[in-house]
């Protein structure tokens, strides 16, 4: 007998959508100031800690000023594309966490165990693309117009390595739903072991979806201005910054919930209780994992604060990335024919594809040489 | 051998953690401040009530005509000081009229926070001026109150919470 929170629908669809709406925003608003007082160090100073006791009250505070600031449109802005823009930027990245596995479903959990859940995804974060054009193009700016079709080549571009690990990890587990995987990384390891080329490759494609630094092209501010944001402001501008960390913090629980074993613990190490408890221990598990993978998303942004040039990234999705993603789903498909997949596959698999990946990074690597930022004289001449 | 396989960005991350080890050299100014140097040329001016003849040498001295001492006599036959007025406002901090000073009864402070909403307020009369128990001296051109100041500071003192009480604020003062 499940609780009434599980078996009632209504009751199930208050608690989920309210929790998870209303949760992921209270996310962005405690990782954001953890976030905040995370990168100052990297700074070696303290960060905010005025507003309210350590500076808790920065973001709302900051939200606030946001809200207050008046909205301006320009004159030659195509205007319903201007405001549209932002709502079908956020829209996807919110809907996107409809799917993410908070905490275990089979015991009676959060999240509705959708069976195509890995194409869902992949389908509605792609919409934030044609958001971003849109924002570009309604802006009437060449600048937005420009960060916009950088984006827009940046998000096809990488979206082929990204789906080609994702390819690898369905083979993996067997299955499209997020739950599976989750579940299949509970019952033999965590993917980031199993396929480490397909959790690097995925990473670093994630980092580019989502406009995380050193991938920030949607804002470029060395290069357009402010890119797409440029003529936004007040509440719109504030639609982006926070569809912006939405973007972060679905890529970080993406990776924890595909590669980092989701809500389950390190393998069959400790398995939860039966009953809320259990769901409520996964649910932190999974939180803690998020946040780990979002502090290390702001290192990144920390150690790289620059860009590379536009060819130079194109360069590394299409002759680095795309090729390495099609050999490791190679690998990952002949180890999945030959000894069965997920359960099924031995634990030894794991040698062979962290010595795999080793050896393909380092044959890659003299492909990724890109000029190294020097002008070609022979060209030239 | 093999090109870049991601060592420099290794590199990078690895700079950017040790930094973020260390501890924050953030000065949280109101609550936390440094020593300044003990030859600080503060905002205002100490003027000792006792010592100073009324000779107006200062005043002479100032290349901007900041000071003005307006001067009677007294029944002893000998200078009271009516006035003395200094205009920090204009004041170029050049020191010459504590040099100058033949008896020794002009400082420099060390107060270097003073901001107000008027330009007026900057005009101090003699009894802003005045030297008291309070009044936070500086040793410039005067070494002789060296020994009695804290060393200046560049970097904020931990074990001794960097809050020295080397002079109050003006507003405690008044």
């Amino acid at each position: 007998m499940q609780p009434f929170v599980f078996s009632n629908f209504w009751a199930h669809w208050a608690i989920f959508t309210v929790a998870v709406l209303f949760g992921v925003l209270m996310l962005i608003v405690a990782l954001l100031w953890f976030d905040r007082r995370f990168w100052s160090r990297f700074q070696i100073r303290v960060g905010p800690n005025r507003c309210g006791p350590w500076g808790l009250l920065q973001i709302p505070a900051d939200g606030l000023k946001m809200v207050l600031k008046e909205d301006i449109m320009p004159d030659n802005a195509d205007k319903v594309l201007h405001v549209m823009a932002p709502v079908i930027i956020m829209f996807p990245v919110m809907v996107a966490f409809a799917v993410m596995p908070f905490a275990a479903s089979a015991r009676g959990g959060l999240a509705p165990n959708l069976n195509i859940g890995l194409i869902y995804l992949v389908a509605i974060t792609s919409l934030v693309g044609i958001g971003m054009l849109a924002a570009g193009w309604g802006s009437g700016n060449k600048y937005s117009l420009m960060s916009g079709m950088r984006i827009v080549a940046t998000m096809v571009s990488y979206e082929f390595p990204v789906v080609l690990a994702l390819i690898g990890v369905a083979l993996m587990a067997g299955s499209l739903s997020l739950n599976d995987v989750v579940g299949m990384q509970q019952e033999k390891m965590w993917f980031v072991l199993m396929q480490p080329l397909g959790f690097l490759i995925f990473f670093i494609g994630m980092l580019a979806e989502a406009s995380r630094s050193p991938f920030d092209y949607a804002e470029g501010e060395s290069e357009t201005i402010c890119g797409v944001n440029t003529e936004y402001s007040g509440l719109r501008f504030g639609v982006f910054q926070l569809t912006e960390w939405m973007e972060g913090i679905l890529m970080s629980c993406l990776v924890a919930t595909l590669f980092l074993g989701g809500y389950s613990f390190l393998g069959q190490l400790w398995i939860y209780p039966d009953g809320p408890l259990g769901v409520f221990i996964g649910l932190v598990v999974f939180l803690l994992k998020a946040t780990m993978v979002y502090l290390v998303l702001g290192w990144i942004k920390c150690t790289m604060p620059g860009r590379l040039r536009i060819d130079q990234w194109m360069g590394f999705a299409w002759k680095g990335l795309l090729p390495l993603a099609v050999l490791n789903l190679f690998i990952i498909a002949v180890e999945v024919v030959g000894f069965g997949r997920g359960e099924e596959l031995p634990l030894w698999v794991i040698v062979i594809n962290i010595l795999a990946c080793i050896v393909l990074i380092l044959m890659w690597s003299r492909l990724w040489k890109t000029g190294g930022g020097r002008v070609n004289v022979r060209a030239v001449r | 051998m093999f090109g870049p396989y991601g060592k420099g960005i290794l590199k990078g991350l690895k700079v950017t953690l040790t930094n973020a080890l260390r501890r924050p050299i953030t000065l949280q100014y109101p609550d936390e401040r440094l020593n300044t140097s003990k030859r600080i040329r503060g905002v205002k001016l100490v003027w000792d009530k006792e010592r100073c003849t009324g000779c107006a040498t200062c005043a002479k001295s100032c290349l901007q005509g900041n000071i003005v001492i307006v001067t009677s006599r007294d029944k002893n036959n000998s200078y009271f000081v009516e006035q003395f007025t200094l205009d920090a406002g204009r004041c170029i901090f050049c020191g010459l009229c504590v040099e100058s000073c033949p008896y020794s009864a002009l400082f420099f402070s060390r107060e270097y926070e003073t901001v107000v909403y008027d330009r007026a307020d900057l005009i101090y009369t003699k009894y802003d001026l005045m030297r008291g128990a309070n009044s936070a001296i500086s040793a410039y051109y005067h070494p002789e109150f060296d020994a009695g100041l804290p060393d200046q500071t560049l970097l904020l003192d931990r074990e001794h919470k960097g809050i020295h009480p080397t002079f109050s604020s003006p507003k405690d003062q008044k």
